[in-house]
């Protein structure tokens, strides 16, 4: 794991720790808004159930990581979704790898998603900032699996690296003001006796 | 201070009735652990951006576990149109070593 920079993280966190975290009588449950949307329309992330293909998106998005200097989380949760990030300053820019499908495609017609992204967290309110639907979905890269499924090793390699690239270029340029959309207020507030 | 681990109840259920009883990490090659105590299980499933069922937790003294990373703010797991998966946000400590489960206190997670 790619924990590069602890100490800039431990300056940057707020610490709700060892807070009961409560779901009815939580205010932040009744913030949150509706997960489902108009836009709602992929399954996934999906597992990717060619073992080589897999493999290689695990090693690619590793050494891209270490090659850029960033963190990374790789099948995080131990699920077939893999990230790439790194804060500057109050802003955490990243680049989530998982395998989608629209809802009207077939089951053979799953795509490799690379989606830039970028979130902060208010720290006045606790309210945790992303981009807009609309601004992901503008810049969301793709790849069907089927295409990378018959790459050699290093073709593969080639191409993945390409992608990341191209989308972690893409959210680095992420600005604190494009990040518009409140995904709710985060559990708790700082507990003074951990300062 | 004590870390938290979430999971499934089948997921616990291996874990208990392994020998020795561990905890391992899985094909991330790491435990997630949270230093917050979640008590609703699809709470800490958006806050920690887990995807599988959210029905265990484990309650885990701080000397139990090695090298634990410094926290950090759990991913947001969005869909190709933007639209939220899991919107994480939670504190997210991870280890990449085996935790004895021996003696530890398990609770069941409330539902919706």
């Amino acid at each position: 794991m790619a924990i590069g920079s602890v100490s800039h993280y431990r300056d940057a966190l707020i610490l709700p720790i060892r807070r009961i975290v409560m779901g009815k009588s939580h205010s932040h449950t009744n913030l949150v808004p509706s997960l489902k949307s108009p836009m709602d329309n992929f399954q996934g992330p999906f597992e990717i159930k060619d073992t080589s293909l897999e493999r290689g998106i695990n090693i690619t998005v590793q050494d891209f990581a270490r090659q850029q200097d960033l963190e990374y989380r790789a099948r995080y949760h131990d699920e077939p979704v893999w990230f790439i990030f790194r804060a500057d300053g109050e802003v955490t820019h990243s680049v989530q790898v998982a395998a989608f499908r629209s809802l009207d495609a077939s089951p053979d017609e799953a795509k490799l998603f690379l989606i830039p992204d970028a979130r902060l967290i208010r720290k006045n309110d606790l309210q945790l900032l992303t981009l807009p639907e609309d601004r992901t979905e503008k810049v969301v890269l793709s790849e069907p699996l089927r295409s990378l499924k018959g790459l050699s090793a290093d073709a593969l390699r080639d191409k993945l690296y390409r992608l990341l690239g191209k989308a972690w270029e893409t959210a680095r340029k992420f600005k604190k003001h494009e990040l518009t959309r409140s995904l709710g207020i985060l559990a708790g507030s700082p507990d003074p006796k951990l300062h | 201070m004590p870390y938290f681990h979430f999971t499934s109840r089948k997921t616990a259920q291996d874990i208990l009735c392994g020998i020795p009883g561990l905890i391992n990490p899985g094909p991330s090659r790491l435990i997630f652990l949270t230093p917050t105590h979640y008590t609703v299980g699809h709470v800490a499933a958006g806050d920690l951006a887990i995807q599988k069922e959210v029905e265990i937790g484990v309650m885990i003294p701080e000397d139990l576990v090695n090298n634990p990373s410094a926290p950090i703010h759990a991913q947001t797991i969005k869909n190709p149109s933007g639209a939220i998966v899991r919107r994480g946000g939670g504190l997210e400590v991870t280890t990449n070593q085996p935790i004895d489960i021996n003696g530890l206190n398990w609770f069941s997670l409330d539902q919706p």
